[in-house]
């Protein structure tokens, strides 16, 4: 098949300078394909371009710092991928804060990869995973705010949150919503943990401007690093259950 | 117009395999071939062999090869990124974006426009890495008056191919809310519309361009009125191509809209990471109307 369009593309290419210009586009040559073979050659000139760069980065970045016990998977409007970041967002939140939190969350499309492998963890994937130097902010929001948070992400098909916060999702709105199983209390302030790129009204959450926060200073990858190697130190390996925190309306 | 009856009766790019070779004959033709990119997030190796969906697509070095491939039998070929060059893997995080405009300029890149996540290191660390960048950072709707990479871009500009004058713009997305500011400093947006035409009447009247390109990061099309290649096609004037970017979307071939008179314009985009090489050839005839003569969107790898 190959061979055939290869022939083809010859004879059409040949043709081409040749041809009544009123009449080509209805040629018949609109999806040639360029052939794998051709696609997979190297150039010699960018490789050794890129070598040192190279040598550097994979010094670091190939080491194994952790294991998946099954294929963390990115998915709406809950995953694995993200019950396990957030729920880790959440622990290395409350250890580096030193006080208890409400919830954590990690806005859906910063999360980088769409899966991590069963497997070995190296730090690369963890570098892929959360590519942008998002540092650990802890909103302290009113039950306005994070009605209207919680509304926004419903609306975005539902972003990762950690075990604490659930909901079900209607026509884009939010329903049943719970923390740690209790209604939101409009009396009250919640402390949530997300990124500093959200609390500087990133992913449209402008609604966080005049909320007061505490940043951590720590980055989101830092520590999602941090937290696989102590775990990994302990002999516990990277695992996540999918348990209907988010769920659409007519899921069952 | 004979152009749009033509494109009426044959679909532009739909029809495939209709025309009998027999009844070409010989005219005066040059043949221009337009190579792009968008969104490679500095994915400078193949996607790593992991079982991934990607796994052992794209990578510089190949789609070097593949654009060497190109040139060896095409004489003018203009080669061009619609941004998000950076961003998406360690290379970035160590060397900031330093290899990634090292490696477009030894492929020969003649222009980009920037990306929301080309703002990542800061507009101070774009303006640094710049000097490795041999290729010019074409932006008509950012005004970088203040900051530092003021007098660094250009609004626009002609790129001659032979007889052929290529005129080009850049349209860069609202920043605000999708970049912090602190990263962007004083870079102002301005209404990508209306730059756009503006200058795209500019290269086609007084500069007398052949053809006018548009690298836009704006994104391919939204449910929302948010502004989108295709939306801005239908309020443009004068602009023939959109190379596009941002939304990481692999179209198969062009999507073609009608302009404010009613001229057809091409949008493309190739997904994102570098797993696919945009390639989109025009014929022109004497009278130096674009054709689209053979647009199709190429794997890299794998």
């Amino acid at each position: 098949m190959k061979q055939i369009w290869t022939g083809l593309i010859a004879a059409l290419l040949l043709i081409l300078p040749a041809c009544k210009v009123n009449h080509l586009a209805d040629a018949a040559f609109t999806n040639v394909a360029i052939s794998d073979e051709q696609a997979s050659k190297r150039q010699a000139s960018i490789d050794s371009l890129v070598a040192p760069y190279k040598a550097r980065l994979d010094a670091e970045m190939d080491e194994v710092i952790g294991e998946a016990v099954v294929e963390l998977r990115k998915m709406r409007p809950e995953s694995r991928l993200g019950n396990w970041f957030a729920d880790l967002l959440h622990e290395e939140t409350e250890k580096h804060l030193g006080k208890p939190i409400d919830f954590a969350i990690m806005n859906y499309g910063g999360i980088r990869i769409p899966s991590i492998p069963s497997g070995p963890i190296t730090r690369r994937i963890i570098y892929e995973l959360m590519p942008f130097d998002n540092l650990i902010t802890v909103v302290y929001l009113d039950a306005g705010t994070l009605l209207e948070f919680i509304k926004h992400m419903a609306k975005g098909g539902g972003w990762p949150a950690s075990a604490q916060l659930r909901y079900n999702i209607k026509d884009g709105e939010p329903q049943q919503i719970t923390i740690d199983g209790n209604p939101i209390d409009p009396t009250r302030t919640y402390a949530v943990s997300i990124s500093d790129y959200l609390a500087n009204g990133g992913g449209g959450c402008d609604f966080f401007a005049e909320m007061r926060r505490d940043d951590l200073g720590i980055l989101v990858r830092q520590a999602t690093i941090d937290h696989i190697i102590e775990d990994t130190r302990l002999g516990q390996k990277q695992n996540a259950e999918l348990e209907g925190r988010i769920r659409y309306h007519d899921d069952p | 117009m004979k152009r749009r009856a033509f494109i009426k009766k044959t679909g532009w790019l739909a029809a495939a395999g209709a025309m009998p070779l027999s009844s070409w004959t010989a005219p005066d033709t040059i043949k221009l071939t337009i190579l792009h990119t968008n969104d490679v997030h500095s994915r400078i190796e193949p996607f790593p062999m992991d079982g991934g969906r990607f796994q052992g697509l794209g990578g510089a070095s190949r789609r070097a090869a593949l654009i060497e491939t190109i040139r060896a039998t095409e004489e003018h070929v203009l080669l061009v990124d619609a941004g998000d060059i950076f961003q998406g893997t360690p290379y970035f995080n160590f060397f900031g974006g330093e290899l990634e405009f090292k490696l477009m300029s030894r492929m020969g890149y003649d222009a980009a426009t920037i990306g929301n996540h080309d703002f990542d290191a800061g507009i101070d660390g774009l303006a640094k890495q710049l000097p490795n960048a041999n290729f010019p950072f074409i932006i008509s709707n950012y005004d970088f008056k203040n900051t530092i990479l003021e007098g660094r871009t250009m609004a626009n500009k002609v790129v001659k191919k032979g007889k052929l004058r290529i005129g080009m713009i850049g349209l860069g997305i609202e920043l605000e809310g999708l970049v912090p500011k602190t990263l962007y400093k004083e870079t102002r947006y301005l209404n990508p519309v209306e730059l756009a035409n503006h200058h795209a009447a500019k290269l086609k009247q007084e500069e007398k361009c052949d053809l006018v390109i548009c690298l836009s990061h704006l994104g391919y099309k939204y449910r929302s009125d948010t502004i989108s290649d295709v939306s801005l096609a239908a309020q443009s004037r004068h602009i023939d191509l959109i190379i596009g970017g941002h939304t990481h979307t692999l179209l198969k071939q062009p999507e073609r809209v009608l302009n404010l008179d009613g001229e057809p314009v091409l949008i493309n985009q190739v997904g994102w990471g570098g797993m696919h090489l945009g390639c989109i050839e025009l014929l022109f005839e004497r009278n130096r109307r674009g054709r689209c003569v053979n647009c199709k969107n190429l794997a890299v790898g794998a």
